[in-house]
């Protein structure tokens, strides 16, 4: 499947340098979609913002984006923030949820309003997995792409920050010094007909079980001119032993400096603004042994 | 045997019904029952509770009940343990392990320790993780929340994944247990009825909560299994709470579904409807269904909901399983006395029990965010023509 177009939001918060107060997003969504949008937390914000910069930069190529494009949303967390205010508010104040708030848990919400104001018809799910939510919806994607269900994809990966950071680290199971972040990284995707107005290509999204699997699957890849990244979750002796069997180069995303599930999002995006080798190797491992592969061929 | 056929090889079922096939079954045949009303921290609220699990011990209940019905699942299927490592999970849930979250939050909150609420590094994939790591699942998992249609999506997903050849078993899961966001929430929103739910009913006045678990595991099998025929997902964005009350959007997404199975909707030989009483969905799904059977009568409808409360995220895939096994068993569910006047909304529910013709079966779903879900159900030789 192909990358048409991309858009991105990221922030790192909370290291010795930039201050631990979350910036506000209300004026960059109407910048980014024209409109205000009230009501909606940090999440849906974000969610606007990558998916309308994404849009921007397809709309800019005079494209016109079909109403049936099928929406992919992933996170790690989903919104943390609203979800956090409805517990804190019933357990320590004894206050049931606001009805707004309540229905703005569900994570579809934001795949509603991603719809809604792109004005877009087409099937819509919300999908993830702990250790690889974009390749998780990346992988439905292909499915839809491949077997020509849909053909235009729009896959954003979203996760937000909370405040306090303190509270949010020990959510996220992290060393207390971390810097964490958010983002929202959105790619919009056709099937291998469109060629001709291709960023880049996904060559392979999976998940493979063990070491055996992946070394298979390695064998059967040209990484010529091809840097590797290794996802948050690789500890560092499988990321020089990975080095070692793929013989890529090391890349190191801006995205490593922060800490947040959509990770693999950020690296993506960077490598096609970057564009610092010919493709990537992402890989991700989680606690199971199994490993998530991304390839990516620039166009 | 089909090689790339997603049959349903077995399942398993914990709902207010009971815990396994046959009790459910059993159920089905008798007149749906009021709700308990359930003490939910802030307010009393109308629950279709588990029936086998008691409302204790809540940080082992759901995984106790998600293994049990998995282990059904398993145990029907007859499939070898050599296969097990390469089951691929697919979790659909609109609230998965927060009532544990919950849990532990009000103890520490009432015990006057330092609490942080989600304090355990939550995630939607941490239910999928326990699951795989107690049963030794090692294929790609995907957890899906989409509200209401969130284990249809899944199944559908997890079907069309097996048909593609990229997976060779699907194991899939809908669960959804107690908790008092959701409890609260929908209490806030004023859409619980104390009674019986009324489905396509001039008196009714909304819907009871259930708690569910179910789990199905599809993979190859033979002809007369029954598989997914089709399925379609789109978005509507006429509300967030409500499907377009005109039917447009729920027609839309029956066509889509049944052009996917390459069935005319003069296949489809009974219908199990979303069916949530509220005023609005159930006027936007009657005329959904007007608009697809437009010139063909509308075949046997039934409503589950009455039986089992509304079990949001597992509804998907559990009112799937009730629906499978009531037709494999034999007869079209019955709700005496409820939505039985077509002068309400065009349409009205099966009112004794039936036979079943066979042909394909509807099955809707309909969530929060405009997420709306159809799929078709049946055997392999189900008649194209629909004639």
């Amino acid at each position: 499947m192909k990358i048409i177009a991309h858009g991105h939001y990221s922030k790192a918060v909370g290291d010795t340098v930039l201050n631990d107060a979350l910036p506000p997003l209300k004026e960059l969504v109407k910048e980014t979609t024209g409109e205000s949008v009230r009501r909606v937390g940090r999440f849906i914000q974000l969610a606007l913002i990558g998916a309308g910069r994404c849009l921007t930069l397809f709309h800019s190529k005079q494209k016109t984006l079909p109403a049936d494009t099928a929406v992919y949303l992933t996170s790690g967390r989903g919104d943390l923030e609203i979800t956090l205010d409805v517990l804190v508010q019933m357990v320590e104040h004894d206050l049931p949820p606001k009805p707004l708030s309540f229905i703005n848990t569900v994570s579809n919400s934001a795949c509603f309003y991603i719809a809604k104001h792109f004005g877009l018809r087409g099937r819509n799910q919300f999908v993830t997995r702990r250790h690889a939510p974009l390749e998780c919806a990346l992988q439905l994607a292909a499915l839809d792409l491949h077997t020509n269900a849909v053909q235009t994809a729009l896959v954003g990966s979203v996760d937000i920050c909370t405040e306090p950071l303190a509270d949010h680290r020990k959510r996220l199971g992290v060393a207390e010094d971390t810097t964490v972040g958010e983002g929202s990284h959105w790619f919009l995707l056709t099937d291998d007909s469109h060629a001709d107005t291709a960023l880049a290509t996904i060559d392979d999204v999976m998940l493979l079980s063990d070491n055996d699997s992946l070394q298979q699957w390695l064998n059967k890849q040209v990484l010529d001119d091809t840097v590797l990244v290794c996802g948050q979750h690789v500890d560092h002796t499988t990321a020089t032993l990975l080095q070692k069997i793929t013989g890529c180069t090391p890349w190191h995303a801006t995205a490593d400096l922060h800490w947040y599930d959509s990770h693999c999002g950020h690296v993506l995006g960077e490598f096609l603004t970057l564009r610092p080798a010919k493709k990537l190797l992402h890989i991700d491992s989680d606690p199971d042994g199994r490993f998530n592969v991304l390839l990516v061929s620039l166009a | 045997m089909n090689a790339n056929a997603a049959c349903f090889l077995g399942a398993g079922i914990a709902t207010h019904l009971g815990t396994g096939i046959p009790a459910q079954l059993a159920a089905l045949q008798r007149a749906p029952q009021p709700p308990q009303i359930v003490n939910c921290a802030l307010e009393p609220v109308p629950y279709k509770l588990l029936a086998d699990f008691p409302l204790e011990n809540i940080e082992q209940r759901l995984h106790t009940v998600i293994d049990n019905v998995i282990e059904q699942a398993l145990t029907a299927a007859k499939i070898p343990d050599s296969e097990r490592s390469n089951i691929a999970l697919f979790v659909g849930s609109s609230s998965f392990d927060i009532s544990m979250s919950e849990h532990i939050y009000q103890n520490e909150h009432k015990s006057g320790s330092h609490s942080i609420p989600f304090g355990h590094s939550p995630s939607f994939g941490n239910l999928c993780e326990a699951v795989r790591n107690r049963f030794g699942f090692y294929g790609p998992d995907f957890s899906f929340n989409t509200a209401c249609t969130s284990s249809a999506n899944a199944l559908w997903y997890a079907s069309r994944l097996i048909q593609a050849g990229k997976i060779r078993y699907a194991l899939v899961l809908g669960v959804e247990v107690i908790n008092h966001i959701t409890a609260l929430g929908f209490h806030g929103l004023g859409l619980l009825t104390r009674s019986v739910m009324k489905p396509f009913d001039a008196e009714r006045d909304g819907l009871v909560l259930g708690e569910a678990a179910s789990a199905i595991l599809l993979g190859a099998g033979n002809a007369q299994d029954f598989r997914l025929l089709g399925g379609a997902n789109l978005c509507d964005t006429h509300s967030m709470s409500a499907a377009n009350a005109d039917g447009s959007s729920v027609a839309a997404v029956i066509n889509a579904a049944l052009a996917e199975a390459h069935l005319p909707h003069t296949a489809v030989t009974a219908i199990k409807a979303h069916g949530t009483a509220s005023l609005l969905n159930d006027e936007a799904e009657a005329a959904g269904l007007l608009r697809v059977f437009a010139d063909s009568p509308v075949p046997p409808i039934c409503a589950l909901k009455p039986f089992i409360g509304h079990t949001l995220g597992a509804c998907g895939l559990t009112e799937l399983i009730l629906f499978w096994q009531a037709i494999a068993n034999g007869f079209i569910p019955a709700t005496p006395g409820i939505g039985a006047d077509p002068a309400v909304l065009g349409i009205s529910l099966n009112q004794q029990l039936q036979a079943t013709p066979s042909g394909a079966y509807l099955l809707n779903y309909f969530g929060f965010g405009g997420n709306n879900t159809a799929l078709l159900i049946g055997k392999n030789n189900t008649a194209r023509s629909g004639k």
